[in-house]
């Protein structure tokens, strides 16, 4: 090997790897902020919504022996709708995704005068979101659909004789009125930014009879 | 009586079969960009990592094994190979190189991309798409691409001019004009600026791939 050549292997060296260094240095400087921001922002703009309708869904009977005991009861389902909207928002490319939103936990009580006649305590693994490797068409219909994405959950409560729902379903005609006390509270994910959000409110709802 | 076509070959230097073996070594030396098309017509359906394996690196062993039987048969161009690799460290770079101050200056990205083909070839969730791990491996298979183009140009041609390396990269500027905007850019109309740092980039690896055993050559 020629002298003087050794002189070039620095500059052959940095050559290789120097658009490689800038890259990386600009995703850590650049990129990631960037990216970063804009998960924020689409993590703010995310919205939940609990429907002020909740639908009776089963009643059921219950009997058990406590020494000598008969001991009986009823128990109530109910169903409340869960809205997670916003979902969509624009990449750091200027393409659209949806925010992942996983762990979510639903915590709700109905009062009915006073009274605490339902509970809700509910867990969901993950929203429905494209996994990325669908053919554009399905992609986009995922998005879409994915949006604004509804889930159900259960909420339990007395039956009668504690809550009478026949004789409360002829005083309001079906449908009562209640105070539905809520919580949600999701881990929501963008592109790179990951935050746990905590949505509660207060709101007057009804309980539907079938 | 020689045929017109042996006549032309043997004009441009290659004897007996040289060409044949020569194209398809490099056909097969070419692969990656196989395994990134078939990742695109699939529309991701196979995954870039899958290709790679099946489409890229199956052809770059047969490629090599051709070879060998072009070296048994006394073609020369077969002992270079090692060297062709070396060769081919520099036009990519160079390429990549001339995408820095587009980038810096007007804010065109170049590596958008390789994140997507990272999380492609590592079957990572579409959550992990901005890491390091996607975008090494975005870039890894980046890297192996332009080092393959380079080296089908060495093994193509007799010897590097400036001429045949412009021919070269004007073929890969309109696979890339012709492939980017479909499967890269989806959904998007590239600005001209776009177009013109896409056929710059093309055209300072052609200097790179005329220039990288110039260099070499002081090494020796």
């Amino acid at each position: 090997m020629k002298r003087n050549a050794l002189l070039l292997l620095p500059i052959l060296i940095l050559s290789y790897v120097g658009p490689y260094a800038y890259v990386y240095a600009m995703t850590e400087a650049d990129v990631f902020p960037r990216v970063e921001r804009g998960d924020h922002e689409a993590i703010g703009k995310m919205s939940v919504r609990v429907d002020n309708q909740a639908r009776m869904v089963i009643g059921q009977s219950f009997a058990r022996t406590v020494g000598t005991d008969l001991v009986e009861w009823t128990e109530v389902t109910y169903e409340v709708l869960l809205g997670f909207n916003n979902r969509i928002f624009t990449t750091y490319i200027n393409f659209p995704a949806l925010l992942d939103v996983s762990k979510i936990t639903f915590k709700a009580t109905g009062i009915f005068n006073g009274t605490a006649i339902m509970t809700c305590s509910q867990y969901y693994d993950s929203l429905v979101a494209p996994t990325g490797f669908e053919i554009l068409a399905v992609f986009q219909s995922i998005l879409l659909a994915g949006n604004n994405t509804f889930v159900n959950a259960f909420c339990y409560g007395p039956g009668a004789p504690t809550v009478d729902y026949a004789d409360l379903s002829v005083t309001y005609l079906g449908l009562l009125p209640i105070t539905l006390s809520w919580e949600i509270r999701a881990t929501v994910r963008g592109e790179r930014a990951e935050e746990t959000r905590t949505w509660s409110g207060v709101q007057s709802a009804i309980i539907r009879f079938r | 009586m020689l045929s017109s076509s042996t006549i032309i070959l043997r004009l441009l230097g290659y004897t007996g079969r040289e060409l044949e073996y020569r194209a398809v070594v490099a056909a097969l030396l070419v692969s990656p960009t196989y395994a990134l098309l078939v990742f695109w017509f699939t529309f991701g359906g196979i995954s870039l990592g899958t290709a790679m394996i099946y489409f890229a690196m199956v052809p770059l062993i047969l490629g090599l094994l051709v070879a060998s039987v072009a070296r048994s048969r006394g073609y020369d161009f077969a002992n270079r190979l090692g060297l062709y690799g070396i060769y081919s460290l520099l036009p990519y770079a160079i390429y990549d190189w001339v995408r820095v101050p587009t980038n810096y200056f007007l804010g065109l990205p170049f590596w958008d991309h390789w994140f997507d083909w990272g999380i492609s070839v590592m079957g990572l969730p579409v959550s992990q798409t901005f890491s390091y791990t996607a975008l090494t491996m975005g870039l890894l298979t980046h890297v192996l691409r332009g080092w393959s183009f380079g080296m089908v140009y060495y093994t193509l041609v007799q010897k590097p001019t400036l001429r045949s390396a412009f021919l070269w990269v004007w073929v890969l500027t309109i696979f890339y004009w012709a492939f980017f905007p479909v499967y890269v850019l989806v959904d998007s109309r590239p600005p001209f600026i776009w177009w013109f740092v896409a056929w710059l980039s093309h055209m300072a690896m052609a200097v790179g791939l005329w220039l990288a055993p110039k260099i070499h050559q002081r090494f020796y």
